[in-house]
């Protein structure tokens, strides 16, 4: 198991290197940052001793070697329009985001679990119609509406819920339930396929045979072999909520990575562009290797070399 | 084993799971929501209440609660006042004084700047400010020539010229003496009177003096994260992304005691979002809208408004080169066939006026109101396209929205309107950033047109000098005549000069159909029922809240 991490972070660095130099190029793609962040009127010389001053008159090939050196120390760069480092400005907002991903999984797994393992039990019967419903209907809702319908109803009308910003815990219910609706959908099913082929197993029968209770037979041996897929689907979207709950952020006024992001591009930020993509691709490779690290605890039949 | 048995347990299990998760939902109190609510609404009878104690009994007035306020933008969300862009005034404007005081309806006041006196030498090259005695930086210490120096100069170096009206800083000023402790004389090359309109608030932010020792003894960097000025508020935190709280100073030379103990500006930049919050008791004033200002006002919320605050007009790019635009009567055309009336009427919600002139608009000096709107002619409009053989001359027009979201719908009004008289309109949709670099760069401007928003600043000689001077690089226009005019208003010898110069430049472009005014529109904040709202004052961003928290 040790060689397998060792050998996932070494392709996990040339990822992030191969990425840098994408994202380098990239956002130069967007335009010249110097003309959003000085007013119209700003004289030739003010434009040309910004550029200076950022950096941004020296050759590509300089700027990006001087981006990667200062990459392999820590130093993401500043953020040419918050004029503090990036990596700070990072280290502010990714707790934000961490919080209100975990939350929103807090709130999607139990629920998805419960909804697809009754689903799979009561197969074919109005329960599992319902849950079905209630599937397409999570998937297919946009989470903007979502986020302002659950404000006005909890917010507004019943005076329940905070509609924004960040603060105690009744600040995560409404967007992590935004957040987590889709999550639930997509969850619940997937439950609910693994959960119909694993009722259908040898052991389950055996486990029946052997008089233990229908509830050992679900939640405890075909439940563990339907988790497998899961997990996957799981880590998957605890990296999606990470990186791209942009619209959940900006209609909560979450101040979480997504809307950093947003923020970065529409002031061609380059420096905060890089330092968010990195980020995000980091979140998704160690996210992802912790997911495998699980199948391996989950299934003791899989086993990395 | 028996399945039906088993699945009768379910329902009993789904019931118990709906009634815990519902009563979690429940019991979820909006606590600081709450005592929030609480706040703003004691804070409303606050006000009221302290004025009347004060009157009746001896007892000294303290700050008390908190307002707040949200914001759709924080801008650069940088503390330091010179580095960054105007709209930041929304919040920093708590924090410092300016140099030169304005009163509420744009006029320079001794009264309530840092100067509480200026002289003009004869030959309108040097500028003494008299430095009001004892006022006092967060830290403590006194404000004094010194500093005055120290800010302008560190406006005209390399890092901090670049931005707001720091250029037009660097370009005039020549050196700045301290004559004594609390008298300071600014150098110019050529008489300057826009300078005192660029160190008040009217303008940017370079009227705001900042501390010499502290920063130098601290360093930009950590002034930008901690600042301190001489305002009635000071810095208390910043959440980045998300919020940033001041705190009352006991006592304060112009607003006295504030009245408010925290001032909170909230950063969110959904509108929904932010009426909710206004609804729910989570904020006591809103960056609204024409969209939802309406009916907030009819549900009894109160309207905190700046009329004029923004001009949406017509930029017509390259008009020098040959081609449609440069005839004068294609121009006019354009001008004739918009129905202005119908566009502020159906696309702004009435909220505003028809203008009559874009760029020095009505809260801008040296505006003519005698000028008025261009008529709504399609007829003539018409007859002028074929007149001068323009007939199906493709024209294109880049569709974005900057500020004002609304400006994509008015493209397509005026699209159609053009198309009309016989134009050939072909609609670009574009995103601004993108756009604004090919602005820069001059592709795809040729034969080319945007609607645009354009903040309503007192003195507009920046603007027009970027967008029809011959030498600036964005330039619409290249016209002897008017830089010529451009130049008597940059070196006019007082105010009145000035304000006299920019009044014929306006007539020129009205008469030239260089610019294509549209709708003037109001910056509309929404407050909690029951505020007494106040004048947001003539600057392009800043709300005026002196007039909010001060107690005089």
């Amino acid at each position: 198991m040790q060689r397998y991490i060792g050998r996932r972070l070494v392709q996990a660095v040339i990822v992030l290197l191969v990425m840098s130099a994408f994202v380098f190029a990239a956002s130069r793609l967007l335009g010249d940052p110097v003309t959003m962040l000085l007013p119209m009127d700003a004289p030739e010389e003010a434009r040309q001793q910004l550029r200076h001053e950022l950096g941004l008159d020296r050759p590509l090939a300089a700027q990006y070697f001087d981006f990667v050196k200062d990459l392999a120390k820590g130093d993401l760069g500043v953020s040419v329009r918050a004029r503090r480092p990036v990596a700070e400005l990072l280290r502010d907002r990714l707790p934000n985001s961490v919080r209100l991903a975990a939350f929103s999984m807090l709130f999607a797994i139990p629920i998805a679990l419960f909804l697809g393992v009754l689903s799979a039990v009561n197969r074919g019967k109005r329960l599992d119609q319902l849950s079905q419903v209630v599937a397409v209907l999570g998937q297919s809702m946009p989470a903007f509406w979502v986020g302002i319908v659950l404000i006005e109803i909890f917010s507004v009308r019943l005076d329940l819920l905070p509609a924004a910003g960040m603060g105690g815990i009744s600040n995560f219910v409404l967007p992590g339930i935004t957040l987590g609706l889709f999550a639930v959908a997509g969850l619940m099913r997937l439950i609910r396929s693994a959960m119909l082929e694993s009722l259908e197993g040898e052991y389950v029968k055996l486990a029946r045979i052997k008089g233990l209770s229908e509830r050992v037979v679900v939640w405890k041996h075909a439940l563990k072999n339907a988790l497998v897929p899961a997990i996957g689907f799981v880590a998957v979207f605890f990296a999606v909520f990470l990186t791209a709950a942009i619209t959940v952020e900006v209609v909560f006024a979450w101040p979480g990575i997504g809307r950093l992001a947003y923020e970065a591009i529409t002031y061609k930020d380059y420096p905060l562009i890089q330092g968010v993509v990195l980020l995000m691709i980091a979140a998704v490779i160690i996210v992802n290797l912790i997911a495998d690290i699980m199948y391996a605890y989950v299934d003791p039949r899989i086993r990395y070399s | 084993m028996n399945k039906v048995t088993s699945g009768k347990r379910y329902p009993l299990l789904i019931v118990t799971l709906v009634c815990v998760i519902a009563m979690t939902l429940a019991s979820c109190s909006k606590s600081t929501t709450t005592t929030q609510t609480t706040t703003a609404k004691t804070t409303a009878v606050q006000t009221t209440s302290s004025i009347a104690t004060t009157a009746t009994t001896t007892a000294p007035p303290v700050s008390k609660g908190e307002f707040r306020i949200a914001l759709s933008s924080f801008g650069d969300e940088t503390l330091d006042p010179h580095l960054g862009a105007t709209v930041r005034a929304r919040y920093l404007d708590p924090l410092w004084d300016p140099l030169v005081g304005a009163t509420a309806d744009g006029k320079l006041d001794p009264a309530s700047g840092i100067a509480e006196k200026w002289e003009m030498s004869a030959d309108g090259k040097t500028i003494t400010f008299y430095i009001r005695k004892g006022v006092k930086f967060h830290d403590g210490t006194e404000l004094t020539a010194a500093d005055v120096k120290y800010t302008i100069e560190r406006l005209m170096t390399d890092k901090f010229s670049g931005y707001s009206y720091a250029p037009q800083v660097k370009s005039q000023v020549t050196t700045v003496d301290v004559v004594s402790t609390y008298v300071v004389a600014v150098n110019t090359k050529a008489p300057a009177p826009t300078l005192l309109y660029t160190f008040s608030n009217l303008a940017g932010a370079e009227g705001r003096v900042v501390p010499k020792a502290y920063i130098e003894r601290v360093g930009n960097e950590a002034f930008n994260k901690n600042p301190i000025g001489t305002g009635p508020y000071q810095f208390d935190s910043q959440q980045i992304g998300s919020s940033i709280k001041y705190k009352a100073v006991a006592n304060h030379w112009r607003v006295g005691v504030p009245v408010y103990q925290y001032l909170t500006f909230q950063l969110v930049p959904e509108e929904s979002t932010r009426v909710a919050m206004l609804k729910s008791g989570q904020t006591d004033l809103i960056a609204g809208s024409a969209d939802s200002a309406p009916d907030l006002l009819k549900a009894g919320y109160t309207l905190v408004s700046k009329d004029g605050a923004v001009s949406i007009g017509i930029h017509m790019y390259q008009q020098y080169d040959p081609g449609p635009l440069s005839d004068v009567r294609v121009r006019k055309a354009l001008a004739l066939s918009i129905n202005r009336t119908d566009i502020l009427q159906y696309v702004f919600g009435g909220a505003g006026k028809v203008a009559s002139s874009y760029i020095v608009g009505s809260r801008s000096l040296g505006n003519d109101p005698s000028l008025k709107p261009y008529a709504y002619d399609p007829a003539q409009a018409k007859q002028l396209i074929e007149q001068s053989g323009n007939k199906g001359a493709k024209l294109k027009l880049y569709s974005y929205a900057r500020n004002v979201k609304a400006t994509t719908k008015v493209n397509e009004v005026l699209a159609q309107s053009w198309n009309d008289i016989g134009l050939n309109i072909e609609m670009i949709p574009i995103e601004y950033g993108s756009f604004y670099d090919n602005l820069w760069q001059k592709v795809l401007l040729q034969n080319s047109m945007s609607t645009h928003d354009l903040g309503g600043t007192l003195v507009q000689t920046g603007t027009l000098n970027s967008l029809h001077k011959s030498s600036a690089k964005q330039t619409f226009t290249k016209d002897p005549v008017f830089d010529k005019m451009h130049d008597e208003a940059l070196t006019a010898s007082n105010a009145v000069a000035l304000e006299k110069k920019l009044g014929e430049i306006s007539k020129y472009i009205y008469d030239n159909y260089l610019d294509n005014p549209i709708v003037e529109i109001a910056d509309t904040f929404v407050g909690v029922k029951g505020l007494k709202p106040w004048s947001l004052g003539q600057s392009q961003y800043g709300l005026n809240l002196d007039l909010m928290y001060s107690r005089k």
